[in-house]
């Protein structure tokens, strides 16, 4: 749906050209939620806004739906961004129009009747759960009332993709929770393609089918959020990852591992050990655990789903003789289970 | 009794002179709006960083405003006065004055639209623009709208400063109020036709900005 090729984008600051965008090649299937993960000023805004030439790159290719943006004419443009949606961190909604007018815009920007309008918006105000608040103005509304007036009007036109940009970033975690819902809602109900950036890993998890993590104007990273979350690569994924699984192994059993003899610390091992999808349902840690003879601790454990898939990942520490800790790891391992030795 | 100390007041003139001050600060307002209008939007729109920007374009605009703000109206309205006598046929009277009132408070009215107009949210231009707006249609579909409170504003404050500059325009026979302050309560020492005068423009000044403020009121959402 979306090819992005050789896009680069250069500012020009004080007469010098600043690179905020270097090299991003990216495919974005029709359907799918993809994510772009960065943190401020790493380019990911610069990127979103490329996508709709609200940015227009110094170089490369923007291609949504076969149509190549950046060869269009100005009427074109306007003409094909009419396809695109897009939503914003601070709503930008028209303070002095009404809820109802502000979802009408794009159908009035479009010259569309009356009728089509009014079906429409109705349509629309039901379906991001506004429809009492129709004739009220966007300031004696709240912030995540505010946003679903954006995702209502940014679906007016019915576009084949919805960009948001930072969508849930000035929202509270309870009104994130229920806009990310509302978006995954409309992304299974309409098929659309959703594009989001955002700096929090949270929201990759719940609703992202694909994720790619952006640094310094490049994509270092991308792939099914699964895979980049369960075994990620780059220094600054770990670190994404790690907002949402905050473990660090306890300082106390650092100190005591430090007094171990070489021999006893043999027979201790931290793992950590990751689930995808079925396996997360089945007992097989009790499995290989029951068999071997070892005792295990668990140190810190998550059970949870990103997006549909189910995921768990637990810490625990092994204790037992070298070549049984050598085996259980094989065991898990051989059971489809990522396996990896932090102590 | 009132009449014993209004000796000089005669109703019938000040009527009809109230109504001449009516008529040019009337119509000026409105020819201001109409020039200084257009001329608020261009220079926001040509502007650095804006939707039509054009260096050369917003310079000459800018650098023509500040000519015309710094001119002292009497100046103002003498050095146009050819121009006056070729737009309305006659240098004198009510019709005469209008022409530099309006090029008086046209830039000044500019200068505040701008202002009204740089007060809209950036975010919301740019979401216009994703949404495939042209210019015509951001400028009177967005900015306009969202600037509607602050710009009645700035008409009220021009048409207040109409008012003095109608008054103003007395000196130069151009009837109204002001014309009649100057030939009976200035050189004739009438002063209680003076203070009637001064009384009924500030009454006037009144009800503009009472009505602006309302108006400002009942368009403001936030």
């Amino acid at each position: 749906m979306i090819h992005l090729q050789n896009l680069q984008k250069e500012y020009i600051v004080n007469k010098k050209s600043v690179p905020a965008l270097k090299q991003i090649d990216l495919t974005i299937e029709k359907g799918q939620i993809f994510g772009i993960i960065g943190h401020s000023g790493a380019g990911k805004s610069t990127l979103i806004r490329c996508i709709n030439l609200l940015e227009e790159p110094t170089q490369g290719s923007v291609i949504v739906d076969g149509v190549d943006l950046t060869r269009l004419s100005k009427k074109a443009l306007q003409e094909e961004r009419r396809h695109i949606g897009m939503i914003f961190q601070h709503f930008n909604l028209l303070s002095s129009a009404t809820i109802f007018e502000n979802i009408a815009f794009p159908l009035r920007l479009a010259k569309k009747d009356k009728g089509e309008i009014d079906r429409k918006v109705t349509e629309l105000l039901e379906l991001v759960g506004l429809t009492e608040h129709r004739n009220k103005y966007p300031a004696q509304l709240s912030g995540g009332q505010k946003q679903r007036v954006g995702i209502a009007r940014a679906l007016a036109n019915d576009p084949k993709v919805l960009l948001c940009d930072e969508a849930t970033s000035a929202l509270d975690p309870m009104t994130t929770q229920s806009i990310l819902k509302l978006l995954a809602d409309i992304n299974k109900k309409l098929g659309l393609t959703i594009v989001l950036i955002t700096h929090e890993m949270q929201v990759i998890r719940d609703i992202c089918d694909r994720v790619a993590v952006i640094d310094g104007g490049y994509i270092v990273e991308d792939g099914p959020v699964a895979e980049v979350f369960l075994s990620p690569q780059q220094p600054i994924t770990k670190e994404f990852v790690a907002q949402v699984s905050d473990f660090e192994i306890p300082a106390e059993l650092l100190a005591s591992y430090g007094r171990m003899a070489t021999d006893e610390r043999a027979n201790h091992r931290v793992v950590q050990v990751s689930f995808l999808g079925d396996t997360t349902f089945q007992p097989l840690m009790f499995e290989v655990l029951h068999s071997e003879d070892l005792t295990f601790n668990i140190l810190h454990g998550t059970i949870s789903r990103m997006k549909d898939t189910p995921y768990g990942r637990l810490v625990i520490e092994l204790q037992g003789d070298k070549a049984v800790l050598d085996r259980s790891v094989e065991l898990f391992r051989e059971r489809g289970l990522d396996v990896e030795v932090m102590l | 009794m009132l009449s014993e100390l209004l000796v000089n007041v005669d109703p019938k003139e000040l009527w009809r002179t109230f109504g001449e001050t009516i008529y040019m600060v009337g119509f000026s307002t409105l020819f201001t709006a109409l020039l200084g209008l257009p001329l608020g939007i261009l220079v926001v729109l040509t502007s650095p960083g804006h939707l039509l920007q054009n260096r050369p374009v917003y310079q000459v605009l800018s650098v023509i405003i500040n000519i015309f703000r710094s001119l002292p109206f009497v100046i103002l309205m003498i050095m146009i006065l050819p121009f006056t006598k070729f737009l309305v046929g006659t240098s004198l009277g009510v019709e005469a004055a209008i022409p530099p009132l309006v090029i008086g408070s046209a830039p000044f009215l500019a200068r505040l639209v701008e202002v009204a107009l740089r007060e809209v949210d950036r975010g919301v231009i740019e979401m216009s623009q994703s949404m495939g707006a042209s210019t015509w249609q951001i400028i009177t579909r967005v900015l306009l709208p969202e600037a509607r409170p602050a710009i009645i504003a700035g008409i009220t404050i021009t048409t207040v400063g109409l008012v003095g500059y109608s008054a103003m325009a007395g000196i130069l026979g151009a009837g109204g109020l002001g014309d009649l302050a100057i030939r009976y309560g200035y050189q004739r020492f009438q002063t209680d036709v003076m203070i009637v005068t001064v009384v009924i423009i500030v009454g006037l000044v009144q009800v503009i900005q009472m009505v602006g403020d309302r108006l400002v009121l009942h368009f403001t959402r936030k």
